[in-house]
């Protein structure tokens, strides 16, 4: 594994981690959920990279499903939470 | 392919996935620090995006090198996030709008508070 390589994989594992925190810390559900879909480009990110260095298929496979399903989910969850009663 | 033009292609994906990764770093400061949904909804829709795109171009070049024809499939990826993202990006913020997710003060709108239906 180049330095480079390593380099961006210690890069996005930090920005990884920043999401996390926004995850965590709210303060809306649209932030959480915003959170939730960058946290899933990240890991489409991550499979890929990962993908390079350990010459197996199998991770862009996950890469791909995983970016499917952030969309619909994104999609869904959105629609539900701008639907949903006042209540908050 | 040569060697020395298969080095090259290589060194040229390990930038290509270096430079994504730094505009995905900046995406994620910006989701972390910017003071709004509003402006927040900035940060991974555009340089998110960037960033995914150009470490997607760095692995789709890595197969292409090794003469693999999982590249196809990179390919797919690249496309449907490309396609994607603003999308859900769009629907997040109109649901954020329309639910009156907190502004900071300084927003100014051009026509009404309420957005058009």
């Amino acid at each position: 594994m180049s330095a480079l390589a390593l380099t961006s994989l210690l890069v996005v594992i930090v920005s990884v981690l920043l999401i996390g925190i926004r995850l965590i810390r709210g303060p809306s559900d649209f932030d959480r959920l915003l959170a939730a879909e960058t946290l899933a480009l990240g890991l489409v990110g991550l499979l890929m990279l990962r993908a390079g260095e350990a010459d197996d298929r199998f991770y862009v496979d996950a890469a791909l499903g995983l970016a499917l399903f952030s969309f619909v989910g994104t999609v869904v969850f959105a629609r539900y939470l701008e639907s949903r009663g006042d209540d908050e | 392919m040569s060697e020395a033009t298969m080095n090259l292609m290589a060194f040229l994906a390990d930038l290509l996935v270096l430079a994504g990764a730094l505009f995905f770093l900046i995406s994620a400061i910006g989701l972390l620090r910017l003071p709004d949904f509003f402006c927040r909804i900035h940060a991974p829709t555009k340089a998110a995006t960037m960033g995914v795109m150009l470490i997607g171009m760095g692995a789709l070049i890595r197969s292409l090198v090794q003469g693999d024809l999982v590249w196809l499939e990179d390919a797919a990826i690249l496309l449907f996030l490309f396609l994607t993202i603003p999308v859900s990006s769009q629907v997040l913020a109109r649901a954020a709008l329309r639910r009156g997710v907190r502004q900071v003060s300084q927003t100014r709108h051009e026509t009404s508070r309420k957005p058009p239906d």
